[in-house]
């Protein structure tokens, strides 16, 4: 389901900024340009932990700086136990 | 487990952190014995009265890192001053390391806050806002001094619990810049702790106002603080006459 | 809080009646004007703001002018307007109206001159009625005896921030459902020897404008050289909001917060951390549910003294951080003057003709900031602006801080 981790990833991220989908999807560095500071990736990432139930892996992850990125990460997601 | 800060710098720091940490320790030990505790016995009866209220919730204690030693201090002469469930959180600032080290030689559990990678610290945040007990950290160990930045008036917020400004003032003591501004108490100092008022942070709260309040609830507690300093400084100076 | 300003009575240095004092705050017109009350050779400061379009005997009876207090004749002037701009013709029931005003100086002035008068020629030429408008209570008392009202009638003395606080406790009363409607507000006629010389002996008021009378009040300016007395009143018709609406009135306000303290420090100085001062403006802006980013206007005390104008700058600083220097600020006290007791109620009208009207009320005489003033205070014109939400500060004597916070109602009209 690759497009539609993508899409659930640009959909929290803006609704988290307050800011159109199409730039976040356009955006090149989600720090740098759209100013997402880690207490907005912090929000991100349980926003989707919870709408997916399952648990984010950030092993060998060092920037968490663009949506493809992000996606990766969920489509390596563990379902939560007991969910 | 996610990689930790690149090795070299980060571990050159530690081990001049655990240098300076083991002197410093030493240092607060010797001025301890010559210190005064202003309120202490209303500061402890103040904590109890807040946990009684507040244990089971959520709890973010806020300070100035310049007062992070002088809380060391005060914690070494009353004993349950700092209870053993406040954890205190370690950012990898030089002022960060250091009163964490002391901390952690008490045997306080600490929390870590990376700096990189930046997956790393978003984890950290997030252990941050979901840990249910009580946490303490210094808003100001990366600057500017004394402003309670909009980043921890959000990571208040959205911990939905309750900040409580602390304070621990001391009236003879070196300041020392050394990118955070530090306070080391010296022989003969008074010292006081101050638990200031409980403010409510709840998610989704407007963040400019939030910081604004925070400010000024450590501001007060402060000056509050520094106040009782100087009528304590006072008492004992009159009492020893 | 639910509690509105359905109607704005005032009479100032710049006119009386919310139109001309409207029109003046457009024109920017300086109210300071040579003393002539009295003979002002003999003073360092001979410039004074001084209210000269008023008769008093177009608000009441002859023999009420003849032996009222200046201050009393302020105050129920501006109670009258009041009713008038909130289409009151009379109190629905008047045992649940209440009469809030603040003074400063109150009826000293009056007092002072009858003392002359014990002095100089005995009890016998005093006026008979001395021990009842002798006391401070008098502004409120001879209000509610003109204007009908039979609920809690007070006067709140506390330096310059006595109508600013009349105006938050006139809230308190209302919200705990005492009264349905308070008159709340402030007087103050100071301009008497006695008085001017003490603040002229000080060195406190401006000394090196006595050659241009209407230069002499520069709030915030490298070249400001201190403050100028003046008298006046405003006065405000309070009422639920719910109430309001029953009855259609217009409503030009809403009060969103107040907040009022002390830093318990010194009589003439404010203390220099602010602490306690930033404490009022954030009590009001909480109570209020707003944040500092919500404010699009501030209406500053901006007495023009040495030690006010760069202390309160500090202030704004620390409570809007980063957007303190795009938030404009002025001080109406560079055209009406220093109004004392009555200085809060005049300068919260002044933001509220500004609001309700959609422009910024200037700075006058701002012709170069002082370096540690560096916001942006409308200098010297009125600017057109939307202002949804005001601030407005006051600090007095004995170290007193207070603030309002005023919103533009949502059925504005």
């Amino acid at each position: 389901m690759p497009a539609d981790a993508v899409d659930t990833v640009v959909r929290l991220i803006a609704i988290e900024l307050e800011m159109p989908e199409d730039r976040v999807r356009s955006a090149t560095s989600l720090r740098g340009e759209l100013g997402m500071d880690s207490i907005a990736a912090a929000n991100v990432l349980f926003a989707i932990e919870e709408e997916l139930g399952v648990e984010l892996v950030l092993e060998d992850v060092e920037h968490l700086d663009d949506v493809a990125e992000i996606a990766r990460v969920v489509r390596r997601a563990r379902p939560t136990t007991g969910s | 487990m996610v990689p930790s800060s690149a090795g070299g710098a980060g571990q050159g720091a530690d081990r001049v952190a655990r240098i300076v940490v083991r002197a410093l320790d030493g240092h607060l030990r010797r001025v301890a014995a010559t210190a005064y505790a202003v309120d202490a016995e209303a500061s402890r009866a103040r904590l109890r009265a807040l946990h009684e209220d507040l244990g089971g919730r959520r709890v973010l204690l806020f300070y100035w890192i310049e007062d992070a030693l002088p809380l060391m201090l005060g914690a070494r002469l009353a004993e349950d001053l700092l209870r053993s469930e406040i954890a205190f959180i370690r950012d990898e600032t030089i002022g960060g390391r250091i009163t964490s080290g002391m901390l952690e030689r008490t045997g306080r559990p600490v929390r870590d806050l990376r700096t990189t990678p930046a997956a790393a610290r978003t984890r950290d945040v997030q252990d941050l806002i979901c840990d249910p007990g009580w946490l303490g950290i210094a808003v100001d160990g990366r600057g500017p001094y004394r402003r309670v930045g909009r980043p921890f008036a959000r990571l208040a917020a959205r911990r939905d619990g309750f900040a409580i400004p602390l304070a621990a003032r001391v009236d003879r003591a070196w300041t020392v810049r050394a990118g955070a501004t530090l306070r080391i108490p010296r022989r003969g100092t008074s010292v006081t702790v101050r638990f200031g008022e409980p403010i409510l942070c709840r998610s989704g709260a407007d963040a400019t106002l939030l910081q604004l309040v925070l400010q000024q609830g450590l501001d007060e507690t402060v000056a509050a603080a520094d106040r009782a300093l100087r009528g304590g400084v006072a008492r004992a100076a009159t009492a020893s006459s | 809080m639910a509690v509105v300003i359905t109607g704005m009575g005032c009479v100032t240095p710049i006119g009386t009646g919310r139109p001309a004092f409207s029109a003046a705050l457009r024109r920017g017109e300086s109210g300071t004007r040579r003393l002539s009350r009295f003979d002002p050779g003999g003073y360092e400061c001979q410039v004074a703001a001084e209210v000269v379009d008023f008769r008093a005997e177009d608000f009441m009876p002859l023999r009420e002018v003849r032996s009222l207090p200046r201050v009393a004749q302020l105050a129920v002037a501006g109670a009258r307007l009041a009713m008038e701009d909130a289409r009151l013709r009379a109190w629905p029931d008047p045992t649940r109206v209440g009469v809030l005003l603040g003074t400063s100086g109150g009826s000293g002035s009056y007092q002072f001159e009858q003392g002359l008068i014990f002095v100089e020629r005995g009890v016998r030429r005093m006026h008979p009625s001395f021990p009842a408008y002798a006391h401070n209570g008098v502004i409120a008392s001879e209000c509610a005896i003109q204007l009908d009202a039979h609920g809690p009638v007070f006067t709140v003395s506390s330096a310059c921030t006595s109508s600013t606080d009349a105006i938050g406790l006139a809230c308190a009363l209302l919200e705990a459902g005492t009264v349905d409607f308070i008159l709340a507000g402030g007087s103050d006629a100071p301009l008497a020897p006695l008085l001017f010389a003490s603040f002229d002996r000080l060195g406190a008021m401006a000394r090196r404008f006595n050659d241009r009378p209407e230069q002499a009040s520069r709030p915030f300016a490298a070249d400001r050289d201190g403050f100028v007395l003046g008298e006046g009143a405003g006065v405000f018709v309070l009422e639920k909001r719910e109430r309001a609406r029953e009855r259609s009135a217009p409503i030009l306000a809403e009060i969103a917060g107040y907040g009022a303290t002390c830093d318990a420090a010194h009589h003439f100085t404010q203390e220099e951390s602010g602490v306690d001062a930033t404490r009022a403006v954030v009590e009001a802006l909480r109570q209020g549910n707003l944040s500092p980013d919500d404010v699009d206007y501030v209406n500053a005390h901006g007495t023009a003294t040495a030690q006010n104008d760069p202390f309160e700058t500090a202030i704004f600083h620390r409570v809007f951080g980063e957007r303190a220097p795009r938030l404009p600020v002025s001080s109406t006290k560079s055209m009406v003057g220093h109004l004392l007791g009555a200085c809060g109620a005049v300068e919260l009208a002044a933001t509220i003709v500004g609001m309700h009207e959609g422009f910024l009320p200037p700075t006058l005489n701002l012709d170069e900031p002082d370096p540690a003033c560096d916001l942006d205070y409308v200098a010297h014109r009125a600017r057109p602006a939307q202002i949804d939400v005001a601030l407005s500060t006051s600090f007095g004597f004995g170290s007193r801080n207070a603030a309002l916070v005023v919103r533009k109602p949502d059925d504005a009209g």
